[in-house]
């Protein structure tokens, strides 16, 4: 664990009645931009609410900054939370609602507005200055939240699920905006249940798995991880048995099975070399393909066989 | 058009105290306030009524004065006359004139005061607070003090604007300054009102999340007691009043009555509401300060 860690957990357990969160986490994050990853249900979010100070750990300590978070205002203002859930107050404006936030931060009233501005623009929401919140779309208002997160410069960015429900020129946008404010010293954490999200922002990543702490480290090690476990990619076409019958001398392909009537799986430990020749082999054949998916490419797949639990 | 990106601006300037967010809060919630439609029919009519009811103490009171200095040659006529006018534009009108405003202040609580937090805590509001340089403190100041800021408005205009027309009315009489002196009893009361009405339901809202539920755990707070004691109070023909003592309101008027100098009409006086009074304000916020301070912000 580094000294200079931004973030520290020690031996940090929460619990909601007889339900372990997070379980017995012990990590130090350092400035820059760090993915937390896992699946639903996994304690990304309760950590988050820890880290932000909004819950108590049950057990163990958090320190962020070097500090207890819980109910600590002068640390509060150095921390910034957008949450997938958060709450906006509808009957402002953007400008309005981050000027708020800003001015409970201690920036002058008469700086408030512009800083509001530039962090809306910031998310390419310039159009969006002075309209209503609650004529926004879900993916405006997502954008709104991550402005109003990073308005202030805080010392620390805690960003539950920050991408979701936003469009891919926002996503792009999202993601430069965080790989900056990690590149300028800020300590980013990142939670998300998908992985090659995470990989666009950083390398770093904490896997978390049932309330463990399951891995720590690069991205791409634990890319190639998933890589090299069996790997099942479902095809949805018309006629799945002469797909099967298409496929069957690639050397990549190990073996098949048909779920239902108009899917075939094909079972590989080279997803890459599969995925290229599905449409091929289905062009030749004359099959409509009408939908490509992969049951193992999930987080849930990864940790699964982290743990031990995969086949 | 043209996209330029300035990139990552870090913020530079001063960062002031976390003390003045009292303010923050209080000044955002004014609005807030002023922005449900709901609340802006009742200061609207608020306002109305208590413009009618001054101007029906002028208007009355004016013609009354022009009338008695007409009325007759007789001195003791006159005199007796003056005495009766001096009478009727008393402190009790300037009490009746805050105590007419009381329907508005309460549903002024009903709909904003009591789902105060009740509304922030079903919205994840408390999130937003306490992610920030936010304390319990700070944030039930700033919920309380502009529902106290209108409920105080609503009835200090009529009550002063009743005293100084008073004042003016019986200028001629010398009881000028004797009655332009109720300003000070009126704008106590108000404040007494406004602060226990206030305190009481923004306390209550904390109760729920659930915003009809905490409307009618303040709505009953307000009038069963309230009722319970009229009605036995009428059964046994006021062998149980100390039955009032549950009501906040009759014990706030019970004080306001003292406030302006005026006998209690019963055999509770003054300072038997200050236990109801304490118990409404002070009850309420340690609720609030209990469920802010010991639950966790779960979403």
């Amino acid at each position: 664990m580094s000294e200079t860690a931004a973030i520290e957990l020690r031996k940090f357990s929460k619990w909601y009645g007889r339900i372990i969160a997070v379980n017995d986490v012990s990590v130090g994050i350092d400035r820059g931009v760090t993915g937390l990853l896992g699946p639903n249900g996994a304690g990304k979010t309760s950590l988050l609410r820890c880290m932000s100070g909004q819950m108590r750990p049950s057990l163990g300590a958090v320190r962020i900054l070097g500090q207890d978070p819980w109910r600590n205002p002068a640390l509060a203002r150095d921390i910034g939370l957008c949450t997938d859930q958060g709450w906006l107050m509808d009957e402002l404006t953007p400008a309005e609602l981050i000027g708020f936030d800003l001015r409970l931060r201690g920036v002058e009233e008469g700086k408030t507005r512009d800083r509001a501005i530039e962090a809306l623009e910031q998310f390419d929401l310039g159009h969006a200055v002075d309209r209503r919140i609650n004529t926004l779309s879900r993916g405006t208002r997502q954008r709104v939240k991550l402005a109003q997160a990073f308005a202030y410069d805080p010392e620390v960015l805690l960003l539950d699920e920050p991408l979701t429900g936003i469009d891919p020129v926002a996503r792009a946008t999202t993601v430069k905006r965080i790989k900056e404010r990690g590149a300028a010293g800020r300590c980013v954490l990142v939670s998300s249940h998908v992985l090659h999200e995470v990989e666009s922002m950083t390398e770093q990543v904490l896997l978390l798995h049932k309330g463990r702490l399951v891995a720590h480290g690069n991205a791409m090690e634990i890319r190639d991880l998933l890589d090299q476990h069996p790997h099942r990619i479902a095809v949805e076409c018309d006629r799945p048995r002469d797909l099967a019958r298409a496929m069957v001398d690639l050397p990549s392909v190990q073996g098949f099975s048909f779920p239902s009537e108009s899917v075939v799986e094909l079972h590989t430990k080279q997803p890459d070399e599969c995925y290229a020749a599905v449409p091929a082999r289905a062009l030749e054949a004359n099959i409509k393909i009408r939908r490509l998916t992969s049951p193992d490419a999930t987080l849930e797949m990864l940790f699964r066989y982290l743990v031990g639990e995969g086949s | 058009m043209p996209i330029s990106d300035r990139g990552y601006q870090p913020y530079e300037g001063p960062r002031l105290p976390s003390r003045r967010n009292n303010w923050v809060i209080t000044s955002l919630e004014l609005r807030r306030i002023w922005a449900s439609l709901l609340v802006k029919i009742v200061l609207i009519i608020a306002g109305i009524w208590a413009i009618l009811r001054v101007a029906w103490v002028a208007g009355v009171g004016y013609f009354n004065v022009t009338l008695t200095e007409r009325a007759s040659q007789d001195a003791a006529a006159v005199e007796q006359l003056r005495q009766r006018l001096a009478q009727a534009l008393s402190s009790d009108l300037v009490l009746a004139g805050i105590d007419g405003q009381l329907v508005f202040v309460i549903l002024l609580t009903l709909a904003w005061g009591s789902g105060a937090i009740a509304t922030d805590v079903r919205d994840r509001a408390l999130q937003f607070y306490f992610a920030k340089p936010v304390t319990e403190r700070t944030y039930l100041l700033g919920k309380i003090t502009p529902l106290a800021v209108y409920c105080f408005f609503i009835c200090v205009v009529p009550g002063t604007l009743i005293a100084l027309v008073e004042g003016s009315l019986l200028q001629g009489q010398g009881l000028a300054a004797s009655r332009s002196a109720l300003v000070l009893p009126a704008i106590l009361y108000s404040l007494v009102l406004s602060v226990l009405l206030s305190v009481g339901s923004v306390g209550i809202s904390s109760l729920s999340r659930n915003r009809l539920l905490t409307l009618a755990y303040w709505a009953g707070i307000l009038f069963v007691p309230l009722a319970v004691a009229g009605i036995v109070d009428l059964a046994t023909q006021g062998e149980f009043v100390w039955l009032y003592l549950a009501s906040p309101l009759t014990m706030a008027r019970l004080l306001g009555r003292a406030i302006f100098r005026l006998s209690a009409e019963g055999p509770l006086q003054w300072y038997h509401s200050l236990l109801t009074l304490a118990a409404v304000c002070g009850g309420s916020i340690w609720l609030a300060w209990q469920r802010l301070s010991k639950t966790e912000v779960v979403g």
